[in-house]
């Protein structure tokens, strides 16, 4: 079997996966037919009434007669109008479901393109290679990959280095390092593509089970179950569509008793004018779209639920590095100690990192540079020395012998002493001066001498600080947790403008820390990408796990986010709440329509009872008034589409502003908004003659 | 709804044929005072019975709201 | 009509003055704090409770505060039930009534058990002075104070602390409060004329020379409960409207505070238990506020009179049909007013002669049941809208919505939406079926759409557990007295099973904590948009049968409006 997946080019791959989105309405006009299945219909019961009152004007269609005569003439045209309107408002439902349904679907389809399946090449126990479809993986199989492999699904680095495109999944372009053992290196996504060299994966997930197959389940709506607010709202809805249809159903025998009967159309507009069909046509895609919207996010969520949650959140609990700073600690200042010159220092300190490769080695060459210090040596002489975890400190050997040094002040100390010599007194202060700026001090060295102190400074990330203004506008509380000392720890975090910091933390702190803001009753979200954070992650209500963490991590947490952007967590804040608003603003529209209709219809209905005065819109017949208002019930689904999809606008304001704004726009606006739209649409009609 | 209808069609079928045969109909006739005639009762109470139906079904919905 | 409008206006003085004072009484009462009576009450309840072990039983869970307030009351309704039937072998009966048919009886022991008094009879005509002070004089005490358990029970539920004991509720509510203020009461009215006697009916020779026999007996403590506990049922036919229930202008000023202090007060109760007395106030006024526009709708209607009669006259004359002259039509509209708004049911006049703007409040009094609502449970269902009102303004800020820092979530969302339920199925139904055979049911006196009005009066009295009629009604037939006690039924005990079962959840939950992302409750933003949501829900409810009824009427009367 011969599957030859076409090699994409940089360009197409270089945003996550592009939805195709041609073909998305004439697919959805179809689907909204098929969706008129009673089967289907049945699962969402205000649509289900709509169904089951369009069937009956249709019978009534072809038997104006069916229940008794009424009076009024041209009732198959009138049945045959009503029962049409109502059939559009149920092909507009669908629509706006099939819509949101298909944005989903093309989002999954790319997604899948990145992983059709593939030959793997399994090994055996004995060692021996076998050729299985990607498919027939299961968790805990070993396969191995070469370069130019697609990695047929999730796994765990347990041999080799090699690097991998993920850019099908994060969109980044740059090749990523893939090496046993580490944390963040050594976890695969299926999907993605070895580009180099060989690697021995362990699988950690069954078929269909790994995060593109969620992430496709998700935005396609096919596993999506209701999340606890839509269930709660879909109660009040069902309740209220009762509550409507005992009225209607026991109007007639009221009716009769003064004699003016009302036909049996006319209290079928009646009900569907009344029951919340606004909100129950667009309940099902709002939630779609949501989904929809954190995958656009490059977020993959496990459930519905735990992007709901995300609106309630309470308590933010952040790393500092890599979120509220930027990973790269740049170098600031030299400080001299022991009768030493900045120059001096400068001097030593670019000797020291002429070989260090890292960001912050490279800042600190820069600064030196720009003070003018030269090296007075010749770099190929000398050989460079690797920081380890183990000695703290990295830096370079002359080929006279000379040690030149660089590290944390403690591990510096250690090698001075070392080597005989005294460490100054005046570096303490140094130290303490550094970690007062919310900086990162390093000492410099050469052999028994300290020079200074490098001042690597925390760069907090640009607008950092007004995302956590907005999110203590919306009740969320930031919590900072850094391995920094407390000196250090405070700065950043006033700087950064977190609520709350814990210094010198230990992974276990992150836990104490979720647990005790839970004891208060509070909802708290993390972000996370060590195996040690596992425990935290599944601790957390709101577990979101980098994608360049282990599997560990990504196991446990309920998010995954392919960007490995910790930020990101305020934008599914925002997601979250943007779901509730949507829905809460649009039934209470959809409830505040329902004053317009009813004196559109009820003047209509009982005509004959004197009531004509009660017609404030001066609507030209009973005839015309009844049909606008369905008119404008059906009409109002597809116009409110784009916002269902789109959802309404968060602004990070506080709880009792948003109230006053969505209801002045929904509440006020849903009562007066029909009112305008049904008198234009009866005018229209008399323009064309069915008034 | 599937889950009740599916034991028991045939028999609730029958049950409510005969309801509205013996009961829901002439009822709905007599209250009419001759206004209908009898194909008229008759549609009007399986009319009744379907909003019946709704109604328990949309109990159903409130109670069950998972399900839907 | 400007002396109308003092008499209304000071009356409002009056109410906002001393309702508080009971709201704050009231909450000293249910914490269990020491109150000025206590050195009069606690020996007494020391001497019939000794050993009982009823005042400091422990607290309920829901399903045992329901099961206790289910069985209490029907074992009532079984003991009274006894006495109407046996009252002809009882003492106290100098007329020598018979016992009632047993529909009658039946619907009676209803009524009064559920607090509502519907009378479907003429007090000094159908039950002996035994039958009242023993069985309804009971009931109407032990339907009130249920009434206040439950509301108490709530709203502990809602701000998290344990129901409490229903069987102590109750009794407290009787000792502390429904007694000490109905023997002041009563003596007041003693005082002012209103006779207290188990002596027969007076024999008395008229000036014309004719003989007449005038109703007594122990009418005046009586009333005052009558009036207190929102039950108002009357010893006499026409209740208040009656020379020796209400004599004169003090009497009746006394009636009207009454039937309001406890449902009034109960809002501020509830702002002192939930440490919270800014929001109590707030809805306070969002009610009074309510009640007010329904008054003035009311009073106008009256002030302008009947076109048709003014037609005849030439010249406008207040609508003074149906009505006591010695009130008048402001406090005849006042009263209305407050009976269907407290859930009281008793009349100073009849509803059925009220213009169609009377009909219109007071039949949107009932529908609502909320402008001060029923003793205790108006009170709770002040909260149910609120809890729905929470609901959709929550979704609307972005989070799940919570309420005194208890989430709403789905369970909640069924048991209020359950109370929403029950008006339309105990209202709309059996008027529905009632109007479809005129001839054999409804048994309406002005046909038309005043006769829709009758009918559906007199569900929405009995779901409301008002009590008052829109009278001229034929109503003590087997239908109307099993049909109402349906939805008497129904109107109280489904209500209240949903109220603790919501409480009991709520109190459950685990608190959240408040930040600047949590709605507010105690705002005047939020208290608008909750009245809104209450106005808004009960029109799209009722606006049909409205239309039908008053409205419809309204505009027949008045043809050039």
């Amino acid at each position: 079997m011969m599957q030859t997946t076409p090699k994409p080019t940089r360009e197409k791959r270089r945003h996550t996966p592009k939805a195709d989105l041609s073909n998305l309405y004439q697919r959805a006009f179809r689907e909204a037919f098929l969706k008129l299945d009673p089967r289907i219909m049945i699962k969402n019961p205000i649509m289900f009434v709509v169904l089951v009152g369009t069937m009956i004007t249709a019978l009534l269609t072809v038997n104006p007669a069916l229940f008794g005569s009424y009076e009024g003439g041209n009732s198959y045209l009138f049945n045959g109008l009503v029962t049409l309107i109502l059939l559009f408002t149920l092909l507009f439902a669908n629509f706006a479901e099939a819509v949101a349904e298909g944005r989903g679907k093309a989002q999954a389809d790319a997604l899948r393109s990145t992983k059709s399946d593939s030959i793997a090449r399994r090994i055996l126990n004995d060692g021996s290679l076998e050729n299985v479809n990607s498919t027939n993986l299961r968790r805990g199989d070993r396969i191995q990959v070469i370069a130019g492999d697609m990695i047929p699904a999730d796994g765990e680095v347990l041999e080799g280095v090699a690097s991998v495109d993920e850019s099908a999944i994060t969109g980044e372009s740059a090749p990523v390092l893939k090496e046993p053992g580490s944390d963040v290196a050594s976890s695969v996504t299926g999907g993605t593509r070895i580009i180099s060299d060989e690697l021995i994966i362990q699988i950690t997930s069954d078929p269909g089970q790994g995060f593109i197959d969620r992430m496709i389940a998700l935005v396609e709506g096919a596993q999506r179950s209701k999340t606890p607010n839509e269930i709660a709202l879909t109660v009040l809805l069902a309740v209220l569509t009762l509550v409507f249809l005992i009225v209607v159903a026991t109007l007639p025998p009221i009716a009769n008793y003064i004699n003016s009967p009302v036909s049996i159309t006319i209290l079928v507009a009646l009900l569907v004018a009344l029951i919340p069909t606004t909100i129950g046509g667009l309940l099902s895609a709002i939630g779609i779209a949501g989904m929809d919207r954190v995958a656009q996010f490059n977020v993959v969520a496990t459930s519905g639920r735990a992007v709901e949650a995300c609106g309630d959140i309470n308590t933010l609990v952040l790393d500092k590095t890599g979120t509220i700073t930027l990973g790269n600690r740049l170098a600031e200042e030299f400080i001299p100690v022991n009768g030493h010159t900045a120059e001096e220092v400068a001097a030593i300190a670019l000797a020291a990192s002429i070989f260090d490769n890292t960001p912050e080695g490279k800042s600190i060459v820069r600064l030196a540079e720009k003070m003018g210090a030269t090296l007075s040596f010749n770099p190929e002489t000398a050989e460079g020395v690797e920081f380890s975890a183990r000695t703290r400190m990295s830096g370079t050997d002359l080929s006279n012998g000379g040690e030149i040094r660089k590290g944390a002040v403690d591990a510096i100390r250690g090698f001075v002493r070392s080597r005989g010599g005294q460490p100054p007194n005046d570096l303490q202060s140094a130290y303490e001066g550094v970690s007062q700026m919310g900086g990162t001090p390093l000492a410099v060295c050469e052999d028994r001498e300290i020079y200074g102190v490098i001042y690597l400074k925390d760069i907090i990330k640009t607008g950092i600080r007004e995302r956590f203004d907005q999110l203590r506008r919306m009740g969320v509380r930031t919590v900072m947790l850094t391995g920094d000392n407390r000196i250090t720890a405070a700065v950043i975090a006033k700087e950064a403008g977190v609520d709350d910091f814990i210094a010198e933390a230990t992974p276990e702190d992150k836990i104490q820390v979720i647990q005790s803001e839970q004891a208060q009753g509070k909802l708290v979200a993390m972000t996370g990408d060590g195996t040690n954070d596992a425990p935290a992650l599944a601790q957390a209500n709101v577990g979101v796990a980098m994608n360049s963490g282990t599997q560990a991590a990504k196991e446990a947490a309920n998010m995954v986010d392919l960007d490995s952007d910790p930020t990101k967590l305020i934008d599914l804040v925002t997601i979250g709440k943007q779901l509730l608003i949507t829905r809460g603003a649009l039934t209470t529209f959809s409830l505040a329509n329902d004053i317009a209709k009813y004196f559109a219809i009820i003047p209509a209905m009982f005509a004959s009872a004197g009531i004509g005065d009660l017609n404030v819109m001066g609507l030209q017949s009973p005839q015309s008034a009844v049909l606008s208002a369905l008119i404008y019930n059906a009409l109002i689904i597809p116009a409110l589409i784009p916002l269902a999809l789109k959802g309404v606008k968060f602004r990070p304001l506080t709880a009792n502003q948003l109230l006053q704004r969505n209801i002045l726009i929904y509440g006020l606006g849903g009562v007066i908004a029909p009112f305008i739209a049904i008198k234009v649409i009866d005018v229209a009609l008399l323009f064309i003659g069915l008034a | 709804m599937n889950f009740i209808m599916k034991n028991q069609k045939m028999p609730l079928l029958l049950f409510l044929g005969l309801l509205l045969n013996v009961a829901i109909a002439p009822g709905v006739y007599a209250a009419s005072n001759g206004d209908l005639n009898r194909s008229n009762a008759y549609a009007i109470g399986l009319l009744g019975i379907v909003i019946f139906g709704l109604a328990i079904y949309l109990a159903l919905v409130i109670m069950q709201p998972e399900k839907f | 009509m400007l002396q109308g409008f003092f008499q209304i206006v000071l009356f409002m003085v009056i109410l906002v003055a001393i309702a508080p004072l009971f709201g704050r009484y009231m909450a000293i009462v249910f914490l269990g704090q020491k109150t000025w009576l206590d050195p009069v009450i606690t020996p007494i309840e020391r001497l019939i409770l000794n050993g009982s072990g009823v005042l400091s039983a422990k607290s309920m869970t829901g399903r045992q505060y329901i099961q206790a307030v289910l069985i209490s009351n029907l074992m009532m309704m079984v003991f009274v039930l006894a006495i109407f039937l046996l009252q002809n072998r009882l003492p106290l009966n100098p007329t020598e009534l018979n016992a009632p048919s047993w529909d009658l009886a039946l619907h009676t022991v209803i009524s009064f058990t559920t607090n509502t008094d519907q009378q479907h009879y003429s007090g000094e005509t159908t039950y002996s002075y035994f039958s009242q002070m023993g069985g309804l004089g009971f009931l109407m005490f032990t339907s009130a104070a249920t009434g206040i358990a439950v509301a108490i029970a709530f709203i502990r539920g809602l701000t998290g602390k344990p129901l409490g004991n229903f069987y102590t509720d109750l009794i407290v509510s009787i000792t502390r409060i429904l007694l000490p203020i109905s023997i002041v009461g009563a003596i007041a009215l003693l005082i002012a004329g209103v006779p207290e006697t188990l002596a027969g009916p007076a024999q008395i020779t008229t000036l014309e020379g004719a003989n007449q026999t005038i109703a007594l007996g122990p009418v005046a403590h009586f009333e005052i409960i009558k009036q207190l506990g929102e039950n108002g049922g009357g010893f006499f036919g026409i209740n208040s409207a009656h020379p020796f229930e209400n004599p004169n202008n003090f009497t009746n000023l006394l009636e009207t505070i009454i039937m309001l202090v406890i449902p009034a007060g109960l809002i501020i109760t509830y702002g002192i238990l939930a440490d919270n007395p800014k929001q109590g106030w707030l809805i306070f006024w969002m009610v009074f506020i309510l009640y007010a526009i329904l008054i003035f709708i009311t009073a106008w209607g009256e002030f302008q009179g009947n076109p048709l009669v003014n037609n005849i006259l030439g010249e406008s004359q207040p609508n003074l049909e149906g009505k006591e002259v010695r009130f008048g039509p402001a406090l005849t509209a006042l009263w209305a007013v407050s009976t269907t708004g407290t859930m009281c049911g008793a009349v100073n006049g009849m509803h059925d002669s009220l213009m169609p703007t009377g009909g219109f409040a007071t039949l949107s009094n009932l529908f609502l049941q909320i402008i001060w609502g029923g003793q205790g449970t108006g009170t709770a269902y002040l909260f149910v809208f609120l809890i729905l009102t929470i609901f959709l303004t929550g979704l609307m800020v972005g989070r799940t919505p919570e309420f005194l820092g208890r989430k709403i979530e789905k369970r909640e969302i069924v048991l209020a939406s359950i109370i929403l339920l029950v008006h339309p199925i105990a209202i709309l139904i059996p008027a529905a079926i009632a109007l479809a055979f005129p001839e054999t049911l409804s048994g309406i006196s002005n046909p038309g759409f005043h006769g829709i009005s009758q009918v559906v009066y007199e569900y929405a009295s009995a779901a409301a557990n008002n009590g008052s009629g829109f009278e001229g009604l034929l109503d003590n037939t087997l239908w109307w007295n099993l049909s109402a006690s349906f939805s008497l039924l129904a109107g109280r005990y489904i209500p209240i099973m949903a109220l603790i079962f919501l409480a009991d959840s709520v109190a459950r939950k685990q608190p959240v904590p408040e930040t600047t992302g949590t709605l507010r409750t105690d705002t005047p933003l939020f208290t608008t948009v909750t009245a809104g949501a209450i106005v808004i829900l009960g029109a799209l409810t009722f606006l049909p049968v409205l239309a039908l009824g008053p409205v419809a009427e309204a505009f027949n009367l008045i043809p050039t409006l």
